[in-house]
């Protein structure tokens, strides 16, 4: 019984946590209609600055919680408000969730940077030593004052909402956003006010949190994936509900932890003990089957058009020639370690190719590409120990059926609600399922990792064995060109103008008496074989892959850059498996491990300017000149190809090489410029557009209107 | 081994950093050797070579002309040798004072000569912890051999090391599949189906009684669980027995209801693992008051524990057992001060680190058993002679240990207090028998795995 109530007190005080974060959660997503991925990271953030002021610094303690709640707080909310949430505004449910992921992933990164996590940093609790005791049962004063601060939050919430001006002013704006700005009520005010107040909510969490979790930017940033199931039980609506949901799942956690989690002779115990670490997002997961289905709705007008044309036969067989030639090409300049490292490459670019078909075409968000690509790398260990191809063909077949199961679950989602059901899925994988001990089911025994000594071997074919690592990077490059030119293929299929008019409207694909559902399935089942075939390529490039090479975070990662390039083409696959896989950034600045992945927040925090990524955005528009201006394009590929025999034969060093291909690489789109033929004049674009830069039926379609549109529309 | 993966948000949770520090540090091994067995078979004292504290014939010009050599990285005038660490990974500085000791070794020997007149040139070889395969690939093309270092996932290392035959003398093995492979001499490693159970022998006259309940807390990682479970296997052996037993997952969110089912139920607390306040705190907030607290294995012998206990309160006494000598009592030990003086010279924040001594044990050996193969400088000739020590004892810093044998765990140890002030060697609990170490051979007890 003591223990029960030890639980109980320690379960309490858990859930008054996730409360204080889901509340904050709810309370802008309601109000702004964007969820924020990073408020973990927020968290992370009030608890290091509160170590900063506590400790290092040495303030007076209820100094430093005063500062993180009354100045740090809501400075962050209102920064993050201006500088970029209200950018989002006419963006894609996909765009945003993106930002916001981009915001946890880099913002990981910055605390990382800012306090070195080799450091051991402790905060000691509120009235430390100080412990109420009721009949041999001990509560410390720190769990009281927590339980009480979470208390208070809610109610002094309520009232907020309830009781004031700026509450009515709030929920007037969720209701219909339309009209509570035609009654007065400016949107953009309500939004930094509930950004203030979610992020000090946020800052909270972290000093309550911070002396019982330790200070660990990533596991605090994940902890709180665990206040997202409080929220998603309180259906994003309802701040009573979530507070039950954050109740619900503090007191679970703790009772699964103390009766399952310390009890290790109880049998299968060893399996469950995972699982216990993993049990809010299974509640997250099952919490997702229970909501009510999201209506078929018809698109929102997007401020921008978020899609682009089907790639040509010949420029996908072009395309696909050209990454082999390439990698073949590349090989020589490359240093044997260098080479061995970039062997990750291919596999990195083919996870993110599978989410070409899922994200770009069906508009469907996975954040769990690398959770599949790890199944695919333990099949195809599994299945081919000896490095037959067959193995790949296994790693295909089960990922599919993985990625088809996965989508049945969460077949009603779409959305969010599909983003958080993959992130649970990947979560699950990553902290229970990839490191079960050997279990057997119907007399085969399995060992997915084999504790972390899973060997893939490298594949042979046809008497050719691909087990140096010149053989596999071209090896995996072909493999990569392979599935390019399959999905391109797909995107000229019928089923790829399915899929796209899927993204487009679901509504109008149901109105034609298309059924989505089966859609849907199917493209998941296409993405999980490509992505297993990825992990597979991926297990034998590292050859000893460990869990962790496919975790929840690198997915993140892999996706951000992904996205940031742009959905649609394998060359923005190609581009995210190289930032990702290759050293190069790490190798230049090795004293900024962390540089990668900060830029890669920032990069996609930047993308709520132009969600359509950097290749759409900026590199084809610069480039298409060049591609049909034949004279520069073939000087281009002369002086390429000069540099490139020189340094193969050694006449010239690498690093000349790099220069040299720089350059061509930065002034061949404006010599092309200059050359082109089909440049309009001046004059003839003055006389198109009357000044516009587009026809005006065009404009915020293919580009965004700029200043002096805006300014001719209005003389207009 | 779980771990988290670079050029993202490095998952920098607790297994990581306990996983740093479980392959590191704390040698075992070797055969039972009577005290005082200083000088091993190999060393001759030729003239022109230095000794290093108590290790004779380390470094020096030799005869005048350096002995001839085809290897690998070996010019006629210099040695190039790679230092596998992961000082700019996921873990910033991870490994990084293997690299430090490298470079103090490295300027020393050559201010005393050399290997026979060759210079040792220092390539660190930075694996960013998942890379370090790739940099064994660059050291094949470059150095002689692999010195002082090591990396937590160094399964993947194997294969690329024997591409290329390469020869290894680590500071530290991970894993298993490392541990067997060939061309290594490890002056320090752990056997694994042999358990010193020194430290709960030590205490018990002490705490006999209490570790008649003992609690365990151990972390779910399979390679920290490759050390701990022949440890509690054991237990019974030592005449300890296990009441209650806590597997801490990867991610704890809330210590105390690992805390909890041990009050009232235990008496004694073994936790070999990475000292985190949040145990500590927990065990006040709930009132758990353990008679005793130990960390039989030596992985938590680091400053990190020293600040863990001062931010957070414990009065149950706590002791570490480890098997290199106590760096705070390296005023005792001529080599090991030389070691310590010649590291802080170059890297003035040095602290208390159980990764120095294994670093300078590897390097002496190398360089001992280099300047020994005085006809041809072959890494073949270094391995045969480093692995024909059958007591190394790297000056006294480390208990003698057989080299030709992986398998065998030393008998001998020795027992630090932990108290917020820093670390005490324990020279009453610990009875020495050798140096500051107890070699009694009935401290080691064999598992049936």
């Amino acid at each position: 019984v003591t223990e029960f109530i030890g639980f109980t007190i320690s379960g309490l005080v858990t859930a008054s946590i996730f409360a204080v974060v889901a509340c904050g959660l709810t309370l802008t997503y309601d109000t702004t209609g964007i969820f924020n991925w990073a408020q973990g990271a927020l968290v992370a953030v009030g608890a290091f600055t509160y170590w900063q002021l506590d400790v290092a610094w040495g303030w007076p303690r209820y100094l430093a919680i005063a500062t993180c709640l009354v100045l740090v707080g809501p400075v962050i909310g209102l920064v993050l408000e201006r500088s970029i949430m209200f950018r989002l505004e006419g963006t894609s449910e996909a765009t945003k969730m993106v930002v916001t992921l981009a915001l946890l992933v880099g913002t990981l990164a910055g605390i990382n940077w800012l306090w070195d996590p080799t450091q051991y940093r402790a905060v000691t609790p509120l009235a430390a030593g100080h412990v109420l005791t009721i009949s041999s049962q001990r509560v410390p004063y720190n769990d009281i004052i927590v339980i009480s601060t979470a208390t208070v939050v809610a109610l002094a919430l309520r009232a907020l909402l309830f009781r004031t001006r700026v509450g009515v002013e709030m929920r007037a704006t969720v209701d219909d956003r339309t009209l509570a700005t035609l009654n007065g009520i400016s949107p953009v005010r309500t939004a930094s006010r509930s950004w203030a107040v979610s992020s000090t909510l946020a800052v909270l969490a972290g000093v309550l949190i911070a002396p019982r979790a330790g200070l660990s930017a990533a596991s605090l940033g994940l902890l709180i994936v665990n206040a997202y199931a409080a929220a998603v039980i309180g259906r994003l609506r309802s701040l009573p509900l979530t507070f039950v949901g954050a109740l619900l799942l503090g007191l679970l956690t703790d009772y699964s932890q103390g009766y399952v989690g310390s009890n290790p002779h109880l049998p299968g115990s060893q399996y469950v003990l995972g699982l216990v670490s993993v049990l809010p997002v299974i509640v997250l997961f099952i919490a997702l089957q229970f909501l009510p289905q999201a209506r078929l709705r018809g698109t929102r007008p997007l401020r921008i058009k978020e899609s682009s044309n089907a790639p040509k036969r010949a420029g996908a067989i072009a395309f696909s020639a050209g990454i082999v030639a390439l990698a073949v090409a590349v090989v020589p300049l490359l240093s044997p370690g260098d080479l061995n490292s970039a062997t990750k490459v291919w596999g990195f670019a083919l996870v993110a190719l599978s989410l070409v078909p899922l994200v770009g075409y069906a508009g469907r968000l996975s954040v769990s590409p690398l959770a599949l690509a790890g199944i695919g790398a333990v099949t195809a260990a599994h299945a081919a120990p000896q490095g037959s191809l067959m193995g790949l063909l296994a790693a295909a077949v089960v990922t599919a059926v993985v990625g088809v199961l996965v989508s049945l679950t969460a077949i009603r989602l779409s959305g969010l609600y599909l983003a958080l059901a993959t992130a649970a899925f990947a979560v699950m994988m990553d902290g229970w399922v990839f490191g079960l001990p050997p279990f057997t089911v119907f007399g085969h025994t399995f060992d997915l990792f084999q504790g972390g000594t899973l060997t893939v071997t490298r594949f042979h074919a046809l008497g050719i064995s691909t087990s140096g690592d010149h053989a596999f990077f071209v090896f995996g490059a072909l493999v990569f060109a392979l599935a390019g030119l399959a999905i391109a293929a797909v995107r000229r299929s019928d089923f790829g103008l399915r899929l796209i008019a899927l993204k487009d409207s679901p509504v109008g694909y149901a109105t034609l008496g298309l059924n989505q559902r089966r859609a849907t399935a199917a493209v998941f089942g296409l993405s999980g074989a490509i992505a297993g075939i990825g992990g597979a390529v991926l297990g034998a490039a590292v050859q000893k892959p460990s869990p962790s090479v496919f975790s929840f975070f690198g997915g993140l990662s892999l996706l951000l850059m992904f996205v940031i390039l742009g959905v649609n083409s394998a060359g923005a696959a190609l581009g995210a498996g190289l930032v990702v896989g290759a050293p190069a950034l790490t190798n230049l600045f090795p004293s900024l491990s962390q540089l990668n992945a900060t830029l890669i927040g920032l990069a996609g925090i930047g993308l709520g300017q132009d969600p359509r990524g950097i290749i759409e955005a900026i590199v084809r528009p610069r480039w298409e000149p060049v591609l049909r201006t034949r004279r520069v394009l073939l000087g281009g590929a002369i002086t390429s190809a000069a540099a490139y025999l020189l340094t193969v034969t050694g006449v010239i060093g690498n690093y000349t090489f790099v220069f040299v291909m720089g350059g061509v690489l930065v002034f061949l789109p404006s010599v092309a410029h200059a050359f082109d033929s089909e440049r309009p004049t001046r004059k003839e674009r003055d006389a198109a557009s009357d000044g516009l830069s587009a026809p005006p039926e065009m404009l915020g379609l293919h580009a965004r209107a700029t200043q002096r549109d805006l300014e001719v529309l209005r003389g207009a | 081994v779980r771990s988290s993966f670079p050029y993202r948000v490095a998952a920098v949770t607790i297994p990581l950093v306990a996983l740093a520090a479980c392959g590191r540090g704390t040698p075992h091994a070797a055969a039972p050797t009577p005290a005082g067995t200083e000088a091993s078979p190999t060393t001759t004292s030729a003239a022109g070579v230095t000794d290093f504290g108590d290790v004779k014939s380390v470094c020096g010009p030799g005869s005048g002309t350096a002995p001839s050599s085809s290897a690998r990285g070996v010019s006629s005038s210099e040695i190039h040798v790679g230092v596998v660490n992961d000082a700019t990974g996921p873990v910033p500085g991870l490994g990084a004072v293997y690299v430090d000791v490298a470079k103090a070794f490295a300027q020393w020997c050559n201010a005393a000569g050399g290997i026979n007149g060759r210079k040792i040139v220092i390539t660190s070889r930075d694996g960013k912890f998942v890379e370090a395969a790739a940099r064994v690939v660059d050291a094949c093309q470059q150095d002689f051999m692999l010195v002082g270092g090591g990396t937590p996932l160094d399964a993947g290392t194997v294969s690329a090391r024997a591409a290329c035959g390469m020869a290894a003398i680590p500071a530290y093995v991970a894993s298993t599949e490392n541990r067997k492979s060939p061309r290594q001499a490890l002056p320090t490693r752990a056997g694994n189906t042999q358990v010193n159970v020194f430290a709960l022998r030590a205490l018990a006259a002490q705490f006999g009684g209490a570790f008649k309940q003992t609690g365990v807390i151990a972390i779910d990682n399979p390679s920290l669980l490759s050390v701990s479970d022949p440890l509690r296997k054991a237990l019974p052996q030592a005449g300890a027995t296990e009441v209650s037993y806590q597997k801490l997952p990867n991610t704890v969110t809330n210590f105390r209801t690992y805390v909890q089912p041990l009050k009232g139920k235990t008496q004694a607390l073994i936790a070999p693992l990475a000292p985190s306040a949040g145990i500590f705190q927990a065990m006040s907030d709930v009132g758990y008051q353990p008679q005793v607290i130990l960390d039989p294995l030596g992985y938590t012998y680091a400053q990190s524990l020293i600040d863990a206990l001062k931010s957070a309160p414990v009065r149950s006494p706590y002791y570490v057992s480890v098997s290199v000598f106590p760096l705070e009592i390296a005023d005792q030990n001529p080599t090991l001060k030389k070691a310590l003086e010649l590291t802080r010279a170059l890297h003035s924040k040095v602290p208390i680190d159980a990764n120095i001594i294994p670093a300078w044990s590897a390097w002496l050996l190398f360089a001992q058993s280099a300047t020994a193969c005085s006809q041809e400088l072959s890494s073949d000739c270094v391995i045969n002679k480093a692995i024909a020590e059958k007591a190394w004892t790297a000056g006294g810093m480390q208990p003698p240990t057989d080299l030709s044998d992986v398998e065998v765990t030393s008998p001998c140890r020795l027992l630090l207090s932990a108290t917020p002030k820093g670390f005490t060697y324990e020279r009453q609990l610990t009875k020495p028998t050798d140096g500051p170490f107890n070699c009694d051979p009935e401290n080691v007890v064999k598992t049936d795995s």
